[in-house]
């Protein structure tokens, strides 16, 4: 374990002063947020010897707004405040959801949204939820802001779409329809904090009275290099009303978008496994919503 | 007790609670004496090698660096309480991965830490042994001389294989139970420095002050008075801190560099180098009769000590006395081995080698009621220990035997009585839910080795006493229980009692805190300095007044003769003023038993005895378990003060069910890979249900105001209360913990 009781670390006092230091130490510089991540993986790091930007006291990238149908979140925005927000029960129900199983009490009051989605763990539990939301992060350097979708923004394990001299400030998406229903999905080794052996977020739009579904969106944490979607299994829902025979047939289907790894917190085949029943279970407590 | 007690019973809020609730109390962790030097430990970096070189010269040489010590400076290198195996540093091997071998002592922790890793150390690998199977094996690489097995032992009565002949039902398995890390709030911890009076003073966590100092005394060649050990409140124990961590290596460096030393394991160095629950191998065949009385057992037991033995005897004996559980059996054969591997040092902890023996023999009871038809409960009952009886080891039980009644009540807990109802409770159609009990027995005290304790007691000029004893206080409450019973016996309010604790300078020997003795002996022990108080307060008063003195006794403050009455505190300043003692002590000494041939300390003359009752909820396409209620029911003897007892039987179920379900130390070739909380999951506050605690109240004639141990009992039965729930939930026997989602899954989808 390493001090770092000599690092330097900046405070700057605006976003515009933010931006400008990090175009200044371009690459030389990490930005701290919450710090629930990146202090942990700094004390164990040999190689780092650069300084902090600490963006955590810029209060003007903690917001949730509503903007017609456009639900924005401001990336410093905590897990607590978005667990709490009546905007996102509303808008995204299931984001909600999905913050309230981050961590415990002490970690919801400090983790950013914005660092769960730049420390791109692939069981870090906001990404299925903003993938099936089709998200779009908005990301600003001192010269430009750019827009992308959070798909994109991830290249490969931890390769991340993002400049060094640029910011995560912004999370958008639609809100959900009326006729759209989704849920989340955590399978944790125990009941309070803890981190995924597998997480996701099923989206669906279904036919008003029928239940047929029209659109189907899977993502799934924690079974591939980044958040992947379940793409063959959405294809086998349209159309679909949800019986006992689809909702087997479509969560055997998962195994085909997945490429598992075992580490300590479970074996490759059991985290398939787990994919699989999940999703399963989540589309059978879908269909109980539906029928009530 | 007398009729109207005043404090004994009573639920009266710990001294403690509120200091440490403001955080103000201060452990060890929380001590920075003044031109402190900072301690770290250079650890092994394989499980087994030999030690071909090392050097500290480049150490030496950075910043801040005063010292750095290694075998060369420690006179007696090696110590042990039941073999002197674990050397202070390492001299010639490395037995395991956070085996110490120098430290450093700088002026800052950075400084101390950036040095340890300077140390250069060459090492040529020896052949790892990390199964302890493979250890006993005559072929296995030594570990130390000798051999790998360090203790073995057989003990039989009866003939076992007429008792399977008599037999109706026989069931035979092999149960594992893994290692359990005792993962307490507070590290091992501990400060260092010369007192006023020049002695070295190690301030630690830890259960013994006596038996530290012994250890650093006797590995450092020092007179003991030379050596003082306090221990301050110490947050949170288990049995781990039963052991030496800091306090040699802090007295080392005190000695040698005369100034203050601090030294605090971080969370990874208390994972890897804090000694383990005993991982276990347990085979069992047992046998019951037509009308549903044990027979025979038939018993293998093998625990894996690690790499040193630490309290491995000891334990091993726990777990030989208690594997038939509180049960009587006419026949038993118990073969036991306690084996050297290189994995982390296994020794004390809550429980001190009952929880794994436990775990198989109480599926094994559900099974044979199972198989014969009976109820889990009713075929306990049949087979209970009472008092009177003949136990195993042919002792006769003459003391309280309270688990027929724990059965009793574990019979009419709704729970059990109404356990359909609560079966039937629908969530998802893939959750079952079953019921599930286990029965647990422990002995208190040392069982047949000398165990005694001492606690004085002074008058105080303001009319208050002190109570002095090197009891320790772990958070369990000690100290509150023993001023309860002082307030009782002295009369007085509990804010006039002073309890003056674990310092070998101050307070007598109470010998550990450990074993579930320590209210039991202190209580014991306080009696007989009331009683010397009396006595000695008579002859003063005789003395000093010249009256014929009688019948003294102590009322509200005062002592009340026949035709006087004179408070304490007048009394404590007559006393002062004619220069007479103030400070009075009592011991208390467990009546010996002859230990039975093959063992250490067996039988004991006291035990304990709880029963658990799970109710779980299987996820049959997770395999994840929960317990959304658990029942634990423990014969207490009699009750000091509900609130604390209540607190160590939550904490136990706690603990229990981390065991029982999450706790999963993965070991590969001797290294571990779960170093944090992050993946070494203990319970959070989410995974604990609705807990239910029921005392049964079984007085014990021989323990303070009837009180027996408590600490330990409320853990043993919860693995096999649950485990025998799972089975009861989905007819599946994981027969090994911890019992997680994974090994539950794979269970369930190689059933259908
Ligand atoms: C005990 C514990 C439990 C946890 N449990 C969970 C859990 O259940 N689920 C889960 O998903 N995670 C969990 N985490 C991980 C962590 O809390 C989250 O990932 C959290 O959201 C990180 O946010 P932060 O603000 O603390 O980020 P930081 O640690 O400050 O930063 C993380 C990374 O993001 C970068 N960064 C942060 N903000 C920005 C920005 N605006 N622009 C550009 N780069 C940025 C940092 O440079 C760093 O690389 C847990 C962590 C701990 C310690």
């Amino acid at each position: 374990m390493r001090s770092l009781a000599y690092v330097d670390v900046l405070s700057p006092k605006t976003l515009e002063e933010a931006l400008e230091i990090l175009d200044e130490n371009k690459g030389d510089i990490r930005v701290l947020a919450g710090g629930t991540d990146l202090i942990l993986q700094l004390r164990k790091s040999t190689s780092f010897n650069g300084k902090l930007v600490n963006i955590f006291s810029l209060d003007q990238l903690r917001y949730i707004r509503l903007e017609g149908t456009n639900v924005k979140i401001g990336a410093l925005t905590d897990f607590h405040t978005i667990a709490e927000s009546p905007i996102i029960q509303k808008h995204a129900p299931f984001l909600a959801d999905a913050a309230r199983w981050i961590g415990s009490v002490q970690i919801l009051n400090k983790a950013s949204i914005g660092g769960n989605i730049v420390n791109a763990s692939p069981a870090a539990d906001s990404l299925p939820a903003l993938y099936v939301l089709e998200a779009t992060l908005t990301l600003q350097s001192k010269a430009a802001k750019r827009h992308l979708p959070i798909s994109e923004f991830y290249k490969g394990y931890k390769k991340l779409d993002l400049r060094p001299n640029e910011l995560l400030v912004e999370i958008s998406f639609n809100s959900v329809k009326e006729n759209q229903i989704g849920m989340f999905f955590k399978h944790g080794l125990r009941q309070g904090d803890a981190i995924s052996v597998v997480n996701g977020a099923v989206l669906l739009e279904v036919t008003p009275g029928s239940h047929v579904v029209r659109d189907a969106r899977i993502a799934l944490g924690a079974v591939a290099p980044t958040v992947v979607r379940a793409k063959e299994a959405e294809a086998h829902l349209k159309g679909k009303k949800l019986d006992e025979k689809t909702m087997s047939e479509v969560s055997e289907l998962v195994v085909t978008s997945i490429s598992p790894i075992d580490d300590v917190r479970g074996s490759a085949v059991y985290r398939a496994e787990m994919c699989k029943n999940y999703v399963y279970m989540t589309l059978w407590k879908i269909a109980e919503v539906l029928r009530s | 007790m007398t009729a109207a007690a005043r404090w004994v019973g009573k639920e009266v809020v710990r001294k403690d609670a509120y200091e440490k609730a403001r955080g103000l109390t201060k452990y060890a962790s929380d001590m920075f004496p003044e031109n402190l030097l900072w301690v770290a430990t250079h650890r092994s970096k394989y499980p087994h090698a030999r030690i071909k070189r090392i050097d500290v010269s480049k150490a030496l040489k950075m910043p801040g660096v005063v010292a750095v010590f290694t075998h060369r400076d420690v006179p007696n290198n090696r110590y042990g309480v039941f073999v002197k195996d674990r050397p202070v540093l390492c001299d010639d091997r490395v037995r395991y991965i956070g085996d110490p071998i120098a430290l450093v002592a700088a002026e800052t922790k950075e400084d101390a830490e950036s040095a340890v890793e300077e140390i250069e150390v060459d090492y040529e690998p020896l052949p790892v042994v990390t199964d302890p199977i493979e250890a006993m094996k005559d072929s296995s690489y030594p570990i130390h001389d000798g051999g790998n097995v360090s203790r073995r032992t057989r003990i039989t009565f009866g003939d076992v294989s007429k008792g399977f002949s008599q037999s109706k039902a026989v069931v035979e398995n092999e149960y594992r139970t893994s290692t359990q890390i005792h993962a307490f709030l507070e590290t091992e911890a501990g400060i260092s420095y010369i007192d006023e009076k020049g002695r070295i003073t190690v301030v630690a966590g830890g259960q013994s002050p006596y038996r530290d100092q012994h250890e650093i005394v006797s590995t450092l060649n020092l007179p003991p008075e030379k050596v003082r050990v306090i221990i301050p409140q110490v947050g949170g124990a288990f049995g781990g801190k039963d052991d030496i961590s800091v306090q040699i290596h802090l007295a080392l460096v005190t000695w040698k560099t005369g100034r203050p030393a601090r030294l605090v394991w971080d969370r990874e160095e208390s994972f890897l180098s804090g000694t383990k629950r005993h991982p276990s191998i347990v085979k069992m065949k047992t046998g019951a009769s037509a009308d549903g009385r044990l027979m025979a057992n038939d018993v293998e037991i093998i625990y894996d000590t690690g790499a040193y033995v630490a309290l491995g005897h000891a334990v091993l004996d726990v777990a030989i006395e208690n594997c038939n559980g509180p049960y009587k059996i006419p026949n038993i054969d118990i073969k036991a081995w306690l084996v050297y591997t290189n994995n982390m040092v296994a020794s004390a902890f809550r429980g001190f080698g009952a929880p794994q023996v436990i775990f198989a023999m109480e599926q094994q009871v559900d099974q044979l009621a199972k198989e014969l038809g009976m109820d889990p409960v009713e075929f306990r009952l049949l087979n209970a220990l009472r008092r009177g009886d003949v136990m195993v080891f042919g002792n006769r039980l003459e003391t309280s035997v309270g688990i027929a009644k724990c059965l009793e009540a574990a019979k009419n807990t709704p729970l059990w009585s109404r356990q359909a109802d609560f079966k039937a409770v629908k969530t998802y159609p893939w959750i079952k839910r079953g019921v599930g009990v286990a029965a647990a027995v422990k002995g208190y005290t040392i069982g047949a080795l000398p165990d005694r304790g001492t606690i004085s007691v002074e008058l105080l000029l303001d009319g208050g006493i002190a109570v002095k004893g090197s009891f320790t206080e772990i958070g369990q409450g000690v100290v509150q229980s023993v001023s309860q019973i002082a307030a009782e016996l002295f009369s007085v309010d509990i804010d006039k009692v002073e309890i003056v604790f674990a310092d070998t300078d101050k307070t007598p020997d109470t010998s550990v805190t450990s074993a579930s003795r320590q209210l039991f002996l202190a209580g014991n022990a306080l009696k007989e300095a009331a009683k010397n108080m009396i006595k000695h307060v008579a002859q003063f008063i005789e003395k000093t007044y010249n009256i014929k003195v009688d019948n003294l006794r102590f009322e509200n403050g005062y002592v009340v003769g026949r035709d006087f009455k004179i408070s304490f505190s007048e009394l404590a300043n007559a006393m002062a003023r004619s220069g007479v003692e103030r400070e009075v002590s009592g011991t208390y000494e467990v009546p010996r038993v002859q230990p039975i041939p093959g063992s250490l300390e067996i039988p004991h003359l006291f035990y304990m005895f709880g029963v658990s009752l799970a109710l779980v909820e299987v996820n049959t396409l997770t395999g994840a378990v929960s317990v959304p209620k658990l029942v634990s029911i423990a014969d207490v003897g009699k009750v000091i003060n509900p609130q604390t007892l209540t607190g160590q039987l939550e904490g136990a179920a706690a603990q229990g069910i981390g065991y029982a379900l999450l706790e999963d130390p993965k070991i590969e070739n001797g290294i571990l890979k779960t170093t944090n909380l992050s993946t070494y999951l203990i319970p959070s506050i989410k995974d604990i249900p609705e807990i239910e605690v029921i005392p049964v109240e079984d007085a014990e004639e021989s323990g303070p105001f009837g009180a027996k141990g408590i600490g330990e009992i409320g853990i043993i039965s919860v693995a096999p209360a649950i485990a025998n729930a799972i089975y009861d939930a989905v007819g599946v026997r994981p027969k090994s913990t911890p019992m997680t989602p994974e090994k539950i899954y794979w269970l369930l989808k190689n059933k259908c």
